[in-house]
């Protein structure tokens, strides 16, 4: 059994890292514990460093900045800005059961959902981050620290770094306006051009969508398109006429809206099989909804993005693969029990860009404490 | 052997005679950022033609232990413009060319020293959220913190190696973390943006 520490504070958190790192004893960060499946397998006798006490919210008087304690769970963040009317708006998948996802999982692993259509990956969240290193300091940057950058935008390197190069403390991060009401236009097709071709025209037209999903399983899909605030009603009615001019069938608006889209974030996790996230150029999405059907996989996905979960076999990830666009990426996410160790979860060659990344690794954690082995290329 | 004097020998086979100023009165041009603030003057003003030009210049660098500073248009306020006594300018204002220009305009890129102005040109449908209307858009991207729109990167590195970085690349976020680096985090000699619909 691993042994646990849970900090109280950002200083004993940092003070657990630095002892580890004084014993080369390798450190496992633990939030919610709902993606620790993802990425390479942590040492066995890593220390567990549980973030769950580090659980505050804190709005500054702006409004629009709120400082987001790693541990606090993503259901009580929201809760608590919610009170006010404001959001994260950062709406992953909250886990394979319990909704148990913490701010600081959720900003290590980049993990993300429908709202980053309009707001842009959790990267484009964060302002400020501060962090604990492996020599013990704590580290705060972004424009309420009042440090000036140097060198890289620290919180966007951390942000989806799998806590590789430090242990992720806090955030602060731009809050969003609730919208009052929302509807969805909804359209579909077995035609994978045809969709490709709507997205297009959609995006064009309707630059006010909160969401934009695509959603395909078994050769059939649709698109779903979440308008917010004043007179959603009729600016979704509006994007389900653009929806039935390009040809799509049973096109309508939903108001009741939030089970479709909390199937879309169901559909980017999955206990049973595997779950590869998928990036390519937004004019792929046929392509890629083409490769779901070949390998008898459903997938949804940000269809404006480029960005796709696939679900499928995990005998069938390397022929994904080698069937994705030049320049796409494919990491595995979810894999089924017994399938770890045997799928490179990344896919990353050696190279530059890999030399470049280790050389980050080195410099932030010289130790080589922080969630080692879990990154690319075995960082 | 006069200060500099080898790594501008090695600059002008690199970029050509005429892209290497050492006459002060020339240099004076560069002593000044949009603040109008004077520097000393440099050793020499560099104007690589190519990302293998900079690579060059880089290595030589590297190789006769000089200090450099990266320059596009010099409009920027911060300081990162202005040269060192006992270093070079390296500046990118040569390299303007629109590199490539997808399908649709969705990415294009284009080198360091291109003007703002040139990306509109170049997809005149298409809205760049962070561009800024002076300078050039190496120097914008590198003074500027938090621009959100930079989705791939060629980077000379400090020993003169390059690395191409794309966002859809698992690994760091190198390509949103490298807005506001001002230089420390390598030269970008190629810049890939992602650009919105102009409604």
């Amino acid at each position: 059994m691993s042994e646990t520490v849970v900090p109280r504070s950002f200083s004993e958190a940092a003070a657990a890292l630095a002892g580890a790192a004084a014993q080369e004893r390798p450190v496992r960060v633990v939030g919610g514990g709902t993606k620790l499946g993802w990425g390479g397998a942590a040492p066995p006798r890593a220390l567990r460093l549980l973030t769950t006490h580090l659980d505050r919210v804190v709005v500054h008087d702006d409004g629009v900045i709120a400082t987001l304690n790693a541990g606090t769970s993503l259901v009580r963040t929201q809760a608590i800005l919610g009170r006010t009317g404001l959001m994260f708006a950062v709406d992953p998948q909250l886990g394979l059961g319990r909704p148990a996802a913490t701010v600081g999982g959720v900003v290590a692993t980049g993990d993300a959902g429908p709202l980053s259509h309009r707001f842009g990956t959790v990267a484009d969240q964060i302002v400020g981050i501060t962090v604990a290193l492996s020599d013990g300091t704590v580290v705060r940057t972004g424009p309420r620290s009042g440090q000036e950058q140097d060198g890289y935008d620290l919180a966007k390197l951390l942000t989806g770094s799998f806590g590789t190069l430090g242990v992720i403390l806090a955030v602060d991060a731009h809050v969003r306006l609730v919208p009052a009401e929302t509807a969805t236009a909804l359209g579909s097709s077995g035609d994978p051009g045809l969709l490709r071709d709507v997205v297009e025209v959609v995006t064009a037209r309707h630059g006010d969508l909160e969401a934009f999903d695509v959603a395909w399983i078994a050769g059939r899909g649709g698109l779903l398109a979440q308008l917010g605030g004043d007179e959603s009603n009729a600016r979704a009615a509006a994007v389900a006429q653009t929806m039935r001019a390009c040809g799509l069938d049973g096109t309508t608006v939903r108001v009741d809206d939030a089970g479709l889209w909390a199937r879309q974030r169901a559909g980017q996790r999955s206990a049973v099989r595997a779950v590869l996230r998928v990036h390519t150029r937004r004019r792929e999405l046929d392509v890629v909804l083409k490769l779901a059907d070949e390998v008898g996989g459903t997938l949804v996905g940000r269809a404006a993005r480029g960005i796709a979960y696939l679900t499928l076999d995990v005998g069938r990830i390397a022929a994904v693969r080698a069937g994705l666009p030049a320049g796409s990426a494919a990491v595995a996410l979810d894999l089924p029990a017994g399938a770890r160790g045997a799928v490179d979860p990344w896919n990353v060659g050696e190279g530059s860009e890999l030399e470049l990344m280790r050389g980050l690794k080195a410099g932030f954690d010289p130790a080589r404490v922080c969630n080692p082995g879990v990154f690319v290329g075995g960082i | 052997m006069e200060e500099g004097a080898e790594v501008v020998a090695r600059a002008r086979l690199i970029c050509g005679e005429q892209h290497v100023l050492t006459a002060p009165t020339v240099l004076s041009t560069y002593r000044s950022d949009g603040l109008r603030r004077s520097g000393p003057l440099p050793l020499a003003a560099i104007l690589p033609g190519s990302a293998a030009e900079v690579a060059g210049v880089v290595s030589a660098c590297a190789a006769t232990g000089t200090r450099f500073v990266v320059r596009g248009a010099g409009t920027s306020h911060s300081g990162g413009a202005l040269p060192t006594a006992d270093g070079v300018l390296i500046v990118l204002t040569r390299m303007r060319r629109i590199v490539a220009l997808d399908e649709g305009g969705d990415e294009i890129t284009v080198e360091p020293g291109a003007p703002p102005a040139a990306l509109a040109r170049a997809a005149p449908a298409r809205w760049f959220a962070d561009a800024d209307p002076i300078g050039t858009v190496g120097g914008h991207i590198a003074e500027t913190p938090g621009i959100g729109n930079v989705c791939g990167l060629e980077l000379v590195q400090s020993d003169g190696t390059s690395v191409r970085l794309d966002a859809r690349d698992p690994g760091y976020g190198i390509t949103g973390a490298f807005p506001g680096s001002r230089g420390r985090a390598g030269i970008a000699v190629a810049i890939t943006l992602r650009t919105v619909s102009r409604r």
